[in-house]
C-alpha cells in the first residue's frame, strides 16, 4: 500500500516539480518569454522527433506491428471525441463555448507531458510513440475541424481548409519522426552507434526542456471566471475518460507499460497548445485558458491517483 | 588500433554533431542570441550544478580505494593548471584572453566524455569516481578563480580582485552542486526518489543544451581572428597536457586501467562548461567556443593515438 503510494508519486511529482520551478523561474524574470518560445519549438521541431525516431527505430517489430495496442487508441479516441462533441452540442446552452470546451475535454497533452511521465516511470518512451500514432493524428484533426465549425458564428469548412488540415498532420515533426523510425524496427536495420549517440542526446532535450516551457507558459488570468464549464471539462478529461475506458484496457489484456501509455493517453491533462489554436480561430480562449490551467493544476493529483489505483491492482 | 579510433570517433563526434546542429539552427534564425543566453545562464546556475551534485551523491567511501592514484591524478592536474595558467599569462599579449585560454587549455570535459571514453575502452567504470573527485572540484575552483582574476584582462593580481575571486568560489553554482552532495555520499545520507528524479531531468539538460548553444554561438570570423591562441590551447589541451601527466604516471608505475583514467582525464576535449563559465565571467567567450570546438573535433585523433602509444608500449 505505501510502496504503491510511493510509487505513484515517484511517476508524477519530479515531472510536477519541474513544471514549477519553470513557473518560478518566469516570475523572477529567469526564464523569458523568448526562450520558452524558443524551447517549444526546439522541443517539438527536434528533441521529440529526434526521441520518438529512436524508440520506435529500436523498438521489437513484433511490439511493433501488434495491431491491437494502436487499433484501441485509435477506437477510443475517435470514440470520446465524437461522444464528447455530440453530448455538448446538445446539452450546452452558450454555443460560443463549445469548441473551446469539447477539444479542452478530449485533447490530452500526450505527446509532451505523457513522455515526460512516461520516461520518469521507465526510462524509455516505452509505448508512448505508438500511442501518439493512435490518438495524435486524431486530436489534431479534429482539433481543427471543431475550431472550425464551432468558432463564433459558426464556421464553414470548405475542401481548401480541410486539406491543410490534412496537410498539418503530415508535416507533424512528431508523427515524422516516428514515421521514419519505423522502417528500422520493421526491417531491423541497426542505427549506427553515432547516429545513436547524436540522437539520444537531443532527445535528453526533451522532457526537461518541455517542462520548464510550459511552467514558464502558465498564466493563471481568469481561469476560474467561467467556472462550471472549466470545472466539467476539467473533470471529463481527468476522471470521466480514463474511468470509462481504463477498465475496458484492463480487460482486452492491456498491462504494465502498455497499460501505462493507455493511462497517459487517456488522463492527461487538456494540451497548452490547444489555448493557442482556440483563440487563434475565434473561440472561447477564456474558457481554453482556464482548462488547460485547472486540468494542468488538478492532473498532479488524479494521475498519481490512476496510477495508484492500477498498482494497487497488480496491473503496472 | 581501428576499435580505438572507432570508440574515440563514435564517443566524440555526437558531441562535434550537436554543436553544429546548434551552429546551423541558429543560422537558420531558429535559435535567437536573447534564448541562447538565457540558455547559458539556465545550465550554468541549474543544469550543471544538478549535473555534478547527482555525479557525486552515488559515490561511496569504497569507492575511492586507489589513494594513491587520486594523489597523483589531483596533484597532477594542479600542477598542469598552475603551469598553463603561468604560461598563458607570460606569452599571451592580448591579456583579455588570458583566462579563456588558460581554462581551455586544462579543463578537460571529464563529466560528459571521460567516463564515456573510460567505460569503452577499460569496459569498466571502475576510475570514473576517482578522476571526477580528482578533477572536477578542483576544475570548477581553479577555473573560478582564474577567470575572475583574469576577466577584463587587467593582469593585476590587487586585493580588490583577489576578494572578488574568493566571492566568486564562494557564490560558484557548480562547486554548491558538489559540496552539497558530498554529505549524501560520505555520510550516508538519502536521498528522496523523487527529488533524485527531478534532478536528473535538469542534470540531462546540461549537455546537450550547453552544446546546442556553444555551437549557436559559434562565429567563423570571430574564431579565424583568434586561431592563433585557439590552436595554441588545444594542442597544449590534447597532446602537452596528457603527456605532462600521462608519462610520469607510466614512470611512476601506473599501468593498465589506472593509466587509461590518467589518460581520459588529461586528454579529453576541453569542457562544455568551460564556454559556459567564460561567458558568464566576463572572459573571452569567442575564444573558449572555439577551444571547445576545435578540441572535440581533434580530440577522436589525438585520443587515439594515444592509446595507440601506449599499447604499443605495451602499458595498457
Amino acid at each position: 500500500m505505501l510502496n504503491n503510494f510511493i510509487y505513484s508519486l515517484n511517476a508524477t511529482l519530479p515531472v510536477f516539480a519541474v513544471m514549477v520551478l519553470g513557473w518560478v523561474l518566469k516570475r523572477v524574470g529567469f526564464l523569458t518569454e523568448e526562450f520558452t518560445k524558443v524551447a517549444d519549438k526546439l522541443v517539438f521541431k527536434v528533441a521529440l522527433p529526434a526521441m520518438l525516431f529512436l524508440d520506435i527505430a529500436e523498438m521489437d517489430p513484433s511490439q511493433l506491428l501488434d495491431g491491437k495496442f494502436v487499433l484501441y487508441g485509435f477506437v477510443v479516441t475517435l470514440v470520446s471525441i465524437l461522444g464528447i462533441w455530440g453530448l455538448t452540442k446538445i446539452f450546452m446552452k452558450d454555443k460560443t463555448q463549445v469548441g473551446a470546451f469539447v477539444q479542452g475535454a478530449y485533447r490530452s497533452s500526450a505527446a509532451v507531458l505523457g513522455i515526460a511521465l512516461i520516461t520518469n516511470v521507465y526510462g524509455n518512451a516505452g509505448y508512448a510513440p505508438l500511442m501518439i500514432l493512435a490518438s495524435v493524428p486524431l486530436y489534431n484533426v479534429f482539433a481543427v475541424v471543431i475550431l472550425v465549425l464551432e468558432a463564433g458564428g459558426g464556421g464553414k469548412l470548405d475542401a481548401a481548409r480541410l486539406k491543410n488540415v490534412l496537410l498539418n498532420v503530415v508535416k507533424n515533426p512528431i508523427l515524422i519522426g516516428i514515421f521514419l523510425g519505423a522502417p528500422f524496427a520493421v526491417l531491423q536495420i541497426p542505427i549506427p552507434a553515432m547516429a545513436e549517440k547524436t540522437l539520444s542526446m537531443l532527445s535528453n532535450l526533451a522532457t526537461p526542456l518541455a517542462l520548464l516551457a510550459i511552467g514558464a507558459a502558465f498564466v493563471w488570468g481568469d481561469a476560474l471566471k467561467k467556472a462550471k464549464p472549466t470545472v466539467l471539462a476539467v473533470l471529463i478529461k481527468l476522471v470521466v475518460l480514463p474511468a470509462l475506458f481504463l477498465p475496458a484496457a484492463v480487460f482486452l489484456g492491456f498491462r504494465d507499460a502498455q497499460l501505462m501509455a493507455i493511462l497517459i493517453m487517456l488522463g492527461s491533462p487538456s494540451t497548452p497548445s490547444g489555448y493557442i489554436m482556440a483563440k487563434q480561430m475565434g473561440n472561447d480562449h477564456v474558457l481554453a485558458n482556464g482548462i488547460v490551467v485547472l486540468a494542468t493544476l488538478l492532473a498532479a493529483v488524479t494521475i498519481t491517483g490512476w496510477i495508484f489505483l492500477l498498482r494497487s491492482f497488480g496491473l503496472l | 588500433m581501428l576499435t580505438d579510433f572507432l570508440f574515440s570517433i563514435n564517443a566524440t563526434l555526437p558531441v562535434f554533431a550537436v554543436m553544429v546542429l546548434g551552429w546551423l539552427l541558429r543560422r537558420m534564425g531558429f535559435l535567437t542570441e536573447g534564448c541562447c543566453k538565457t540558455g547559458n545562464k539556465l545550465v550554468f546556475r541549474l543544469c550543471l550544478p544538478a549535473m555534478l551534485f547527482r555525479q557525486i551523491i552515488v559515490m561511496r567511501p569504497e569507492d575511492l580505494t586507489d589513494g594513491g592514484f587520486l594523489a597523483f591524478a589531483f596533484g597532477g592536474t594542479l600542477a598542469t593548471v598552475l603551469a598553463f595558467w603561468l604560461l598563458a599569462r607570460v606569452f599571451l599579449r592580448d591579456k583579455t584572453m588570458v583566462g579563456a585560454f588558460a581554462q581551455g587549455a586544462f579543463r578537460g570535459n571529464t563529466a560528459l566524455l571521460g567516463t564515456v571514453l573510460l567505460e569503452s575502452i577499460c569496459g569498466s567504470r571502475a576510475y570514473a569516481p576517482l578522476i571526477i573527485l580528482a578533477a572536477v572540484p578542483l576544475y570548477n575552483v581553479l577555473s573560478v578563480v582564474i577567470l575572475s582574476l583574469e576577466a577584463g584582462g587587467s593582469g593585476k593580481l590587487d586585493r580588490a580582485r583577489l576578494l572578488g575571486a574568493l566571492k566568486g568560489v564562494a557564490k560558484n553554482p557548480i562547486l554548491w552542486g558538489i559540496l552539497l552532495g558530498l554529505p549524501f555520499a560520505f555520510l550516508g545520507l538519502p536521498m528522496p526518489a523523487a527529488g533524485d528524479k527531478a534532478l536528473s531531468m535538469l542534470g540531462n539538460l546540461a549537455s546537450p543544451l550547453s552544446l546546442i548553444i556553444i555551437g549557436a554561438d559559434f562565429r567563423w570570423d570571430a574564431a579565424l581572428q583568434k586561431k592563433g591562441p585557439t590552436l595554441g590551447a588545444a594542442f597544449l589541451k590534447l597532446i602537452v597536457l596528457p603527456a605532462l601527466v600521462v608519462l610520469p604516471g607510466a614512470a611512476l608505475g601506473f599501468r593498465q586501467d589506472a593509466l587509461v583514467a590518467l589518460l581520459v582525464l588529461a586528454g579529453t576535449p576541453s569542457a562544455v562548461s568551460s564556454y559556459i563559465m567564460a561567458e558568464n565571467m566576463g572572459n573571452d567567450g569567442t575564444l573558449a567556443c572555439g577551444i571547445v570546438a576545435v578540441t572535440t573535433l581533434f580530440s577522436a585523433v589525438t585520443v587515439t593515438g594515444w592509446i595507440f602509444l601506449l599499447r604499443t608500449l605495451a602499458l595498457i
